[in-house]
């Protein structure tokens, strides 16, 4: 305890003692960096009492050292240049609060991932830049205040969305642990896609006879609540403290449904049923499939005759004896308090119909695997026999093409979707088990079998002699008479042409995003990859967590997977759920708004920008009122306000001036000076250095939460000290991490060009870029594009924009 | 069916309107002046093909006040006439019912009521005619009303609002409602000899001795009909049993405007008719009349079920007002519950006559009549 | 499950809708228009002819569609239109 307060009022008695760290990071920041140049550089930096290199700092090792040196040297502020703080700044950050040092008075230098990674081939100027970036650091902790983080109680329940296998597992993991959770699907029933294959890899067990006692169980588990035929259609709040809205579509059957069917019998209208791909008819009431659960019915009101509140047939309700059909039900709002959100929202299938050449959706005779799922499946249309659609006749020859909506530039689709190979192999073994006189060819690029047992399946069906040929059928045509399919491709490994001749073919069509995804999206501010499919946090290190807090993933609404992966990665994410859960309490951030009631004028610009709320101007009391647990930590407020009334706590004005200053102190002209939002820029830029993009070194970043947080006075600093070319960057329009307060960032940047114009100025020296965490390469072509501007720009421009700017330099 | 026939004896399927127009042909009306308005549009539809059939008349008129006129002066001459109307035209015709009053002349106004006031709901039911049947002509005066509660009873209550009305030479109004008359139900329609026809009395003096408004002991004169020979006079203005005129004695009026009155109420208890159902032990008793009593029935029924002593009267003439009635079941009951489908006109009837016993109204207005669960909710509120 | 329904179901043939047979009973139509109205597969429209009332009954336009939902017969006022469902001829 003495400590602690020895080190308190070291911290706030004026002397500032700051120890700087250079990570070697093996070869990844040395490879490409000087690191004992830049450590003996940080040494001639104002308050810099210490300046050490080492190999890993990350490292148990490492930590060690910095925590050593807090105490031994009385630092008070530490500075890391490694990789990004998006990565190690919570390692860094707890080391120091450890070592009694208060976290926020830590700062990192990005000098992996935003430049020794991206300019692989320039140590000089990598070095330079990696020198710059500490400067950068350094000048900011400087400035650093130390600041306690607020509690937030964590509710103790959890909402699942979606009843796949991935949702049930998870709900069923959470609710085993002892917590309440909502499990919302969307479909009259739980189940997914599992329900409807016929059997699973590589054990060939019938899946529906795995997942039927589990959806039971979460039917009658006493902490699940299940609301089926539900849809999420509002989410607001903050980790922990989630309030979702949820709208109950109505079935047209009451509680007092038996599923004895009678009403099915009945009624008049039929339609193909999407359980059986369309291969069956439902009626407009009917139950999803057997197995259902909730086991009731439901009325499609798009079919049933009764349209308009008038009932002309009532052939359903006179059937049930239980009068269990009531057309008067209405959806209902309910409305939910959650701490966690578990997305498991799972995958469409794709739809072959776009690939001409492929002839499905005009060949009776070509069929897609989910297809032949149902036709094989004893509780199917077809009650088992693999018949082909065409003829209602078993095929003796049969045709697997793989690859169909994956990996290919055609379908548009260019990622691998994992379950496609070993669900043919596994679809190969049931028709030679029942028979076993089929010839049976697969068509592959490349067969991956890379899972537990996988292998020994794929040996299996090669021994029955099913007949690999690696090479996709360029076109398939129809045989007219028989209607019977030719296959026409090359095989690769032969360098021959084929033309094989079937009686079905079937499209081993592969896993996409769910067209309605955009919806969860926005609504929880996610992110997406570049295939549509959901972002986890890091790919590595947080697989199942997004990166809003809070908030986790289960199944193939993150990438497409089998259903092993999916149910542990449903485990996974409810043990992080119940992480949060246990603790029942979150720290908040400490980046809330900071003020001074001394400079505010009460114009409420500052309320109006706030995308939570949680800044409200009290007109009577005569002051703004700031809700510290509602803030999300953007800093927009802080931006918008023109008086000085405002600044955001870690992000401050003389922080950021601090930092653009260090910047612009040599060779500002020929300088790219880029502000970056925490979320996407930053971690785009990130991106860019993970995957080794290269691009031209003069790019300083300034890191910010929020592009909201960049005011017009930052923009005029920069080139007041006469930075070359500024970038503002953040996340795409609607993708906003802080809901919409990129907006802001979008109204400031256009104004900032007006004025620009007007004086005169080129106002391509200021550039906004909106890229996200995904697109690594557009943040790095936009450098490239930028690096070209700096060359063209000339000295007489640099010093007009001085000058127009001059009055930015004010107070510095 | 055959339509030839005069009788249409047998069962049938058929709606309310027509049973009454078949009710009235086989009471022996052979005139029929009226102007089409839903919901009765069907009697006169239905008569206006009967008539010509069966040796009657039928004549469409230019409205409602010139139907009535007709009906009098049909009567006049001797035959039984019947028009047929709703609300709106039974306003128009209230004067010359005071005429038909005044003058004595038997015959029947068939009002199927429906949603008002003005021309309001046609297609709607109601019952918001009651008061207007009793007192909607000016002056002092009795009329006989009646109202059926079902398409049976619409053939039959035809029949005796026609002998009724012979019987005491007054109009006599059919009160049905727009679900009575537009409803489908079985009729059995018995042969001719079956039924009770009475006709009026005629005179049994020769001309020159006949004095067309001198009362027998029931009150009520003789009547002889212009063209066979009795020379008289019938006017609206006060007169004398001669049948002159009057004006200025107001012995004369006295006389003749009680002896119109007492006509009826004198002759009540033979006139009056309701039905009794469950009444013996019943202490909320139900007083309906025309649709609403069958709901009522159903809801009485449903009540005993639970245990409730309901029981049901149910009205079917309703002028004279069943006093007596009400006034011996007010003394069992603790409550009454009166179901209409208005805003409170016959139960202000009931209230009066029931005195110091509890009266519980339940309105309803436009749409459909009570239904059971209705009155029952009713029933069970008033039996704590 | 996105995928669009193109094909015909395999069991259509498994399902036996009733076949109706519609009776107008034409002099008792009095032109209301509710059957045709609320007929939920449209299987009526109104006739040419004219009948006793002087109005245009009902015509069936295509008895195959419908289903015995029996609307129009409890629709009616006048209790002119029923159906009734044809008796099975083999192997039903």
């Amino acid at each position: 305890m003495e400590e602690k307060e020895k080190l308190e009022s070291k911290e706030n008695d004026g002397e500032i003692r700051i120890g700087v760290y250079v990570c070697h990071c093996g070869l990844n920041i040395a490879g490409s960096v000087d690191c004992e140049e830049v450590t003996k550089f940080a040494t001639t930096l104002p308050h810099v009492v210490l300046s050490q290199d080492n190999r890993y700092t990350c490292s148990d090792q490492g930590q060690e050292l910095i925590k050593k040196d807090i105490k031994e040297h009385n630092l008070n502020r530490v500075v890391v240049a490694s990789c990004s703080p998006r990565l190690h700044e919570p390692t860094f950050r707890k080391a120091c609060e450890d070592a009694g040092l208060n976290k926020y008075l830590f700062e990192m230098a990005n000098i992996r991932e935003q430049c020794s990674w991206v300019h692989l081939h320039d140590r000089e100027a990598a070095t330079a830049k990696a020198k710059d970036l500490v400067k950068m650091a350094v000048a900011k902790a400087a400035l650093l205040q130390r600041a306690e983080e607020i509690e937030v109680p964590i509710i103790r329940k959890a909402l699942v969305i979606g009843g796949g296998v991935a949702g049930i597992q998870a709900s069923l993991d959470l609710a085993d642990t002892g917590y309440k959770v909502y499990l919302v699907e969307k479909q009259p029933s739980v189940g997914g896609m599992m329900a409807r294959i016929d059997k699973t890899f590589p054990t060939m067990d019938c899946s529906i006879c795995i997942l039927a006692p589990k959806m039971s169980d979460v039917g009658h588990h006493p902490n699940i609540e299940l609301l089926a035929n539900s849809e999420v259609v509002d989410v607001k709040g903050y980790i922990g403290n989630f309030h979702v809205n949820l709208l109950k579509k109505p079935r047209y059957v009451t509680k007092d449904c038996s599923a004895c069917g009678e009403c099915a019998k009945v009624c008049p209208v039929i339609a193909p049923n999407e359980f059986d791909a369309g291969l069956a008819i439902r009626h407009a009431i009917y139950t999803p499939f057997a197995q259902a659960v909730p086991s009731t019915y439901i009325i499609d009101m798009n079919m049933c005759l009764n349209k308009d509140g008038v009932i002309v047939c009532d052939k359903c309700m006179k059937a049930c004896d239980r009068q269990a059909i009531s057309f008067e039900m209405k959806p209902e709002t309910v409305e939910l308090d959650v701490g966690t959100i578990t997305v498991a929202t799972g995958a469409d299938v794709f739809d072959p119909s776009s690939l001409p050449d492929y002839g499905y959706g005009r060949y009776p005779n070509v069929i897609t695997s989910l297809e032949f799922e149902r036709l094989i499946n004893a509780g199917g249309p077809s009650g088992g026999h693999l018949i082909r659609p065409g003829d209602m006749q078993i095929p003796s020859r049969v045709a697997f093409i793989q690859c169909v909506g994956s990996r290919s530039n055609k379908s548009g689709k260019l990622y691998c979707s994992n379950v496609c190979c070993m669900n043919t192999i596994k679809d190969s073994l049931l028709i030679k088990e029942h028979w076993p006189g089929t010839e049976i060819y697969v068509f592959y690029v490349d067969i991956r079998a890379y899972g537990k047992g996988f292998e020994d399946l794929y040996k299996r069906a090669r021994k029955e002699g099913v007949v690999f040929i690696r090479g996709l059928p360029a076109e398939i045509i129809e045989d007219r008479k028989t209607r019977n399919v030719w296959l026409i491709g090359e095989n690769t490994l032969q360098k021959e042409l084929y033309k094989v001749n079937v009686d079905m073919a079937i499209l081993s069509v592969g896993l996409e995003p769910r067209k309605d995804s955009e919806i969860i999206q926005r609504l929880l501010t996610l992110s997406r990859t570049q295939d549509g499919f959901f972002m986890e946090a890091h790919p590595k290190l947080r697989p199942v967590d997004a990166a809003t807090g809070g908030i986790f993933f289960a199944g193939c609404a993150e990438a497409p997977k089998d259903i092993k992966d999916s149910v542990t990665q449903a485990s996974a994410a409810a043990a992080r759920a119940g992480i949060l859960m246990a603790r029942g309490k979150v720290t908040v951030e400490a980046i809330t708004p900071i003020s001074y009631p001394e400079n505010c004028k009460f114009c409420g610009l500052c309320t109006k920008v706030c995308p939570y709320n949680a800044i409200t101007l009290n007109k009577d009391l005569k002051r703004i009122e700031i809700v510290e647990a509602a803030c999300g930590g953007c800093g927009t407020c802080a931006a918008e306000c023109p008086f000085g009334a405002l600044t955001q706590n870690h992000f401050t004005d003389e922080q950021i001036i601090a930092q653009i200053d260090a910047v612009t102190e040599h060779d500002a002209d020929k300088k790219i000076v880029a502000f970056c939002c925490n979320w996407c820029a930053y971690a785009g830029a990130d991106f860019a250095g993970v995957s080794r993009m290269q691009y031209p070194p003069n790019v300083r970043i300034i890191r910010t939460m929020c592009s909201g947080r960049i005011a017009p006075k930052f923009v005029e600093r920069a080139f007041a000290r006469g930075a070359a070319t500024v970038l503002v960057a953040g996340c795409h329009p609607g993708d906003c991490h802080y809901i919409n307060a990129n907006y802001q960032t979008q109204k400031r940047v256009e104004r900032f060009w007006n004025k620009m114009e007007q004086q005169g100025l080129n106002k391509e020296r200021l550039q906004l870029l909106w890229a996200s965490a995904a697109e690594g390469e557009r943040f790095a072509s936009k450098i490239r594009e930028m690096q070209a501007m700096v060359e063209k720009v000339t000295p007489a421009e640099i010093e007009n924009a001085k000058k127009v700017f001059e009055k930015a330099l004010e107070g510095s | 069916m055959a339509k030839k026939e005069l009788m249409l004896t047998g069962a049938h399927f058929m709606n309310g309107d027509i049973a009454c127009a078949e009710g009235a042909i086989a009471a022996g009306c052979r005139f029929f002046a009226g102007y089409p308005i839903t919901p009765a549009t069907e009697i006169a539809e239905h008569l206006s093909q009967r008539m010509p059939e069966i040796g009657g008349i039928y004549i469409q008129m230019e409205d409602e006040i010139a139907s009535m006129a007709a009906v009098i002066g049909a009567s006049y001459a001797g035959l039984k006439a019947m028009t047929a109307t709703s609300g709106p035209g039974f306003s128009l015709m209230q004067e010359n019912i005071g005429l038909a009053v005044m003058t004595e002349a038997p015959c029947v106004i068939v009002d199927v009521m429906r949603g008002g006031p003005s021309t309001g709901q046609p297609t709607l039911p109601g019952q918001q005619d009651v008061m207007q049947a009793k007192w909607g002509s000016h002056g002092d005066y009795e009329i006989i009303a009646l109202s059926p509660s079902s398409v049976q009873e619409m053939f039959d209550l035809t029949i005796e609002a026609f002998n009724l009305s012979e019987m005491y030479r007054v109009p006599t109004i059919l009160l049905a409602d727009e679900v009575v008359g537009h409803m489908w139900e079985k009729v059995v329609i018995p042969s001719a000899e079956k039924i009770r026809i009475v006709n009026r009395k005629r005179p049994n003096v020769p001309p020159e001795k006949y004095m067309p408004f001198m009362p027998d002991d029931d009150l009520v004169p003789p009547m002889a009909c212009f063209g066979e020979g009795y020379s008289f006079h019938a006017t609206g203005l006060t007169h004398n049993e001669h049948g002159y005129p009057q004006t200025q004695s107001s012995e004369v009026q006295q006389r003749l405007v009680k002896r119109l009155c007492d006509k009826i109420r004198k002759n009540a208890d033979r006139i009056i008719k309701v039905e009794e159902v469950l009444l013996e032990d019943a202490d909320i008793i139900v007083v309906a009349y025309g649709i609403v009593a069958r709901a009522a029935l159903s809801a009485v029924r449903k009540a005993r079920e639970e245990g409730i002593k309901a029981g049901l009267l149910r009205l079917i003439t309703l002028w004279p007002f069943p006093e007596r009635h009400i006034t011996e079941i007010a003394k069992q009951a603790r409550t009454i519950v009166v179901p209409e489908m208005n805003c409170g006109q016959l139960v202000r009837e009931v209230e009066r006559s029931a005195k110091e016993t509890a009266v519980a109204f339940l309105s309803k207005l436009g749409e459909d009549p009570h239904t059971p669960a209705e009155i029952l909710k009713a029933i069970r509120g008033n039996s704590r | 499950m996105p995928v669009r329904l193109w094909r015909t179901p395999l069991d259509t043939e498994k399902v036996k809708l009733p076949q109706a047979e519609i009776h107008v009973v034409k002099d008792q139509c009095k032109g209301c228009g509710f059957c045709i109205q609320f007929c939920p597969k449209k299987v009526l429209e109104e006739s040419e002819e004219i009948n006793a009332r002087g109005v245009h009954p009902p015509r069936i336009a295509d008895e195959s569609g419908c289903v015995i939902c029996n609307f129009c017969t409890a629709v009616c006022p006048d209790f002119a239109i029923f159906v009734v469902e044809k008796p099975c001829k083999e192997g039903c």
